[in-house]
């Protein structure tokens, strides 16, 4: 797996975008990701993204951007530009053990074992 | 402006986010540009109001596809760009198809049955028919089907003037500097059911001249594609120069379906395997064929791996860094071949633009945009 330096900004991930698919915009594309990691920008567009491997599958020089969006990420925490919504969830993970919260007990209405 | 264009496309369908004005200054030629706002279409008629108010204020507008223009045709220059990518609705009738630009060709081919769109660039998986026309673009069956004017019944365009016309194929090629494409109607080819494949592996380049030239006018090919034997060495397959020839009908010794698929994945691939070697800048030379010898030795000699449709006169030869690349525009003009045919002018190959196109493009520029607000700076 390449670093995102290699992006050669083909524009083949974006056959493999849910979010191109549902919103039109290239921003939130593996392309935009690796335009704006490239210039090394922090904001919050990086918690859009699910972060899946396809685009991987497609890109001719291997850059693995899901990995790089991670990276960049948790050097947003690191910076202090966490959302409150990944902040609360990171919370209760560890409050709880689950990213949802302190869950009532009619709330759980399956357990798995 | 920003309300007048929210009152026009929606909120969400405008932008001068930092973050999405950095993300639309690019395209895949990597040439970096300004973008002023980021428009979303949906409908004709906001193109059309855009335009107006474009002339209006003067602004520069660049009409943008899938982005993978690899000579800067979509890079803005303080521009408000219109991302077309939600304009993807086409309606199928008989043997045509009314297409918005936004359409991506794979995905129109999928919806169709026993017709198909022919013309099929290597990045048809995501490049949209808008693009397609902005370069007359062609595919790798150009042999037979020929380049995308041949296939274009119809173009509406909105010009520079603001003038919302039909046109003929005669405004394919003009790479968004006379007007904005809002429909096109493609002529649809039956589908070829059967096909066969040849795969010949040569020692020499004066094999693969031999070999061409005895092949290269049998009636039923649909296309001959080739690997140079430095791209072949790179890419993990025997050191050998490859030709292979598709056939429309069941002349070639390879018949199996799944057996023609993996060649074809194999063919598709190749610039993928170089890419991972480092050769990322892929350039287009056209040739004379009888000047196809001298070009493969030079390749073959400066180490440059290089594949691409022989059979129509086109070689792409990849280059792992951009100051190679210079020498390589030198020779091409030596041998009196072309640069550009393939991939469109833009802004990085304006130099190659053939007189004659330079000329027709500035009286239809004249005509079409007086005011100068379409895709600035590139083609002339």
């Amino acid at each position: 797996m390449a670093s995102v330096d290699k992006c050669i900004l083909c524009g083949l991930c974006r056959q493999d975008s849910q979010l191109l698919t549902l919103t039109g915009k290239e921003t939130l594309t593996a392309r935009g990701k690796a335009i704006l990691i490239k210039k090394d920008v922090l904001d919050k567009i990086f918690y859009i993204d699910p972060l899946h491997n396809s685009t991987v599958r497609n890109c001719p020089t291997n850059v693995d951007i899901a990995e790089e969006v991670r990276k960049r990420r948790e050097k947003m925490v690191e910076e202090g530009m966490e959302t409150v919504a990944n902040r609360r969830m990171i919370e209760n993970i560890r409050q709880f053990g689950t990213p949802y919260g302190k869950l009532r007990k009619e709330e759980i209405t399956e357990v798995y074992s | 402006m920003n309300l007048w264009f929210e009152k026009l496309v929606g909120k969400e369908n405008i932008s001068s986010d930092v973050v999405d004005c950095e993300v639309y200054s690019t395209d895949g030629s990597q040439i970096r540009g300004t973008t002023h706002n980021v428009l979303w279409v949906n409908t004709a008629q906001e193109v059309h109001q855009i335009v107006l108010y474009a002339k209006r204020n003067k602004m520069d507008l660049v009409p943008r596809g899938a982005g993978t223009s690899l000579v800067g045709g979509t890079v803005p220059f303080n521009s408000l760009v219109i991302d077309f990518t939600k304009m993807d609705r086409f309606t199928i009738k008989d043997d045509r198809v009314i297409a918005e630009p936004g359409v991506v060709l794979d995905h129109l081919n999928s919806c169709l049955r026993d017709k198909f769109f022919p013309i099929i660039p290597e990045n048809s998986a995501v490049c949209t028919i808008g693009g397609m026309c902005g370069i007359n673009a062609t595919g790798i069956y150009e042999r037979k089907y020929g380049r995308m004017s041949d296939w274009v019944e119809d173009v509406e365009m909105i010009d520079g003037t603001g003038k919302l016309r039909t046109y003929g194929n005669e405004v394919l090629g003009t790479e968004g500097i006379i007007g904005v494409i809002t429909k096109v109607t493609l002529k649809l080819a039956e589908i070829v059911i059967e096909r066969s494949m040849d795969i010949f592996k040569c020692e020499t380049i004066e094999e693969v001249v031999d070999k061409l030239a005895h092949v290269q006018f049998h009636k039923h090919i649909l296309a001959i594609e080739f690997i140079s034997l430095r791209a072949a060495t790179l890419c993990g397959l025997e050191t050998k120069y490859y030709l292979v020839l598709e056939y429309d009908g069941l002349e070639g010794d390879i018949k199996d379906y799944d057996e023609i698929q993996r060649i074809r994945a194999i063919r598709k691939n190749v610039f993928r395997r170089l890419a991972e070697k480092g050769f990322v800048y892929r350039e287009d030379a056209s040739f004379s064929l009888d000047r196809l010898g001298e070009l493969l030795s030079w390749l073959e000699h400066k180490g440059i791996p290089s594949f691409g449709s022989v059979g129509s006169g086109y070689l792409f030869p990849c280059f792992d860094e951009r100051k190679d690349i210079r020498e390589f525009y030198g020779y091409i003009k030596e041998i009196r071949g072309a640069i550009g045919k393939v991939f469109g002018y833009g802004i990085l190959k304006k130099e190659f633009v053939p007189d004659e196109l330079k000329e027709k493009l500035t009286l239809m520029k004249r005509e079409h945009d007086p005011h100068e607000i379409l895709n600035m700076g590139k083609v002339i």
